[in-house]
């Protein structure tokens, strides 16, 4: 009988596992080449409070779904397959269904305090919070149309801060302050909602209204 | 089993098989189902055992547990070891390289819904078919493929920075599915269950890299399943090797070859093989992997125990003979061993 090579990897495996692995690199870099401009967005789609910028945060995430577990309010849920295969199974959420409480009335971002890979990073206290910016539609909302509404003010965490009325009594977003939550979003009343979150809205101080923590930087450089 | 036995030897005898309880497939499906239910009543208040799902779960929001290729993925991918994720895949890792893959067979859902595929296939195979005999599990499945996808998914996430097979893992998928309802990937874990009817157990041997590197992670594991030298050979029934999930030549290279245990890396201690063996000479044990020596001068082992014919060397190798808590049917009729040879 011929002795197999029976004790750990055999030679054919050895050899596989470095092709497979110079085939990764070489469609990672093929994909990388394609897509290196279009993906540091992330497309619209919320991200729990803490997430890194959209590129580290899909580096980071290993898509356990521990965050969705943690939130108390079941604001968060996880991505399907329709997303694009490099957002499958990422935490995500809509703000005009169940927008994020900022844990109000709980010590700690609970769902930060899941994460096990730091994809969601720490944050010291919940007004450091980017989830993205409230941009107001000044055509459908009621307050710039006549009525007298202050939905969105009674509905943010930090009226006056986020959102404040000018004189005439009309609401605008305060770029610096706004942790993007998405409260504002689901109190407003009409239809359309006329407050929304924009995730990757430039901000007009203050930079992106991301942490960059130059974890997802560095890896960029390489590429 | 035994094809010209006839019928009344089967009802006379009985105990070929183990009864129920004493079975390694019930208890290995109980704790995967266990695991899995587990993680789906996590979503409710009420049930903190084990939040998120296989790529990464806390034990009462405590204790974490990180996929270990998910988190080889995410440290090769950003470059980046967080202290949480080190303990959980550590914890993991650490499990494995002493029981060795246990997690494919224990634990996996995937695993789980592969296996009660198996049975179905079976049992279809038997009603419909009128299948009598079991038909060895194809064995030239490429076992190495699975390394490569390792190679190639820990690759894809060095150089494009996402732990993709994260992703798309039939393992997440099915435990992302069944715990947060999102349903789209489950179509994928309903091809490979179709496909699994004509390649049986292909996802397990030719593709899962978390398998592959279990399998890696657990080469030296001591947890093996063991050789009883005295019973082993004497039917030559081939039913462990008919039966192995992983294809592995269990009779063929171990345990005609005089082996002391199971020693291939790719065995996921499913139990399969003790479970259908007539004489059980096939048991899960803690053995220590055998030195590089030990292992090259088998037959030396003769003359350093001295006196002995093989069988006796054998034995004292061994430590005494091998004697399964699970199984009281250890003495199957001396009829059964020579009709057989």
């Amino acid at each position: 009988m011929t002795p197999e090579p029976i004790h750990g990897v055999t030679r054919r495996q050895a050899l596989a596992m470095g092709g497979g692995l110079l085939a990764g690199c070489g469609l990672g870099g093929l994909y990388l080449g394609m897509d290196s401009v279009a993906s540091a967005s992330s497309g619209g789609v919320l991200r729990p409070p803490g997430a890194l910028d959209e590129r580290a945060f899909l580096s980071a995430c290993i898509r356990c779904g521990q965050c969705v577990d943690a939130c108390p309010f079941g604001t968060l849920r996880l991505t399907d397959l329709t997303v694009g295969l490099k957002k499958v199974g990422a935490p995500t959420f809509e703000a005009s269904e169940t927008p994020c409480y900022l844990c109000q009335g709980y010590g700690e971002l609970l769902c930060i305090e899941a994460c096990p890979t730091q994809a969601l990073g720490p944050v010291a206290d919940p007004r450091e919070v980017r989830i993205g910016l409230a941009v107001i539609d000044q055509d459908i909302c009621l307050a710039y149309n006549g009525a007298m509404c202050r939905a969105c003010w009674h509905a943010c965490p930090y009226p006056d801060e986020a959102i404040k009325y000018n004189e005439m009594l009309r609401p605008f977003v305060c770029a610096e302050t706004c942790t993007g939550c998405g409260l504002c979003e689901y109190a407003c009343p009409t239809e359309t909602k006329s407050i929304v979150i924009e995730a990757d809205a430039e901000r007009v101080h203050g930079g992106h209204g991301r942490r960059g923590s130059g974890r997802g930087n560095g890896r960029r450089g390489r590429g | 089993m035994i094809a010209h036995h006839g019928k009344h030897e089967h009802h006379s005898h009985g105990p070929a098989k183990r009864p129920m309880l004493r079975r390694w497939a019930l208890w290995r499906r109980a704790t995967a189902a266990l695991f899995l239910g587990a993680l789906v009543c996590s979503q409710f208040d009420w049930f903190p055992w084990f939040g998120g799902s296989t790529a990464g779960t806390r034990l009462l929001g405590v204790v974490p547990f990180v996929d270990p290729l998910a988190a080889i993925e995410v440290a090769v991918a950003t470059r980046h070891v967080e202290a949480t994720m080190l303990i959980g895949a550590g914890i993991l890792i650490g499990a494995a390289m002493i029981l060795g893959p246990v997690f494919c067979g224990f634990v996996c859902p995937m695993g789980l819904a592969l296996d009660l595929n198996q049975v179905v296939r079976r049992l279809f195979q038997r009603v419909v078919f009128r299948k009598k005999v079991r038909t060895a599990m194809p064995t030239r499945v490429p076992n190495w493929v699975r390394y490569g996808l390792l190679g190639f998914f820990v690759g894809f996430a060095a150089l494009y920075g996402l732990p993709l097979f994260q992703t798309v893992s039939p393992i997440n998928l099915l435990s992302r599915g069944l715990v947060f309802g999102v349903w789209g990937g489950l179509l994928f874990v309903g091809v490979i269950v179709v496909v699994e009817w004509f390649v049986p157990r292909l996802w397990c041997r030719a593709l899962c890299p978390l398998g592959a590197l279990y399998s890696i992670i657990g080469r030296w594991a001591v947890l093996r399943v063991r050789i009883d030298p005295h019973e082993a050979g004497k039917i030559r029934c081939q039913q462990c090797q008919i039966r192995c999930p992983m294809g592995i030549p269990i009779m063929r290279t171990y345990t005609l070859g005089k082996e002391l245990a199971v020693w291939d890396p790719s065995c996921i201690r499913c139990g399969d093989c003790i479970d259908v063996c007539p004489r059980s000479v096939l048991g899960l044990r803690l053995t220590r992997f055998p030195e590089k020596h030990e292992r090259e001068a088998s037959g030396a082992v003769e003359l350093t125990v001295g006196g002995g014919q093989l069988n006796g060397a054998s034995k004292a190798r061994s430590g005494g003979t091998l004697v399964d808590p699970l199984d009281h049917s250890q003495s199957v009729s001396r009829a059964e061993t020579g009709a057989s040879l």
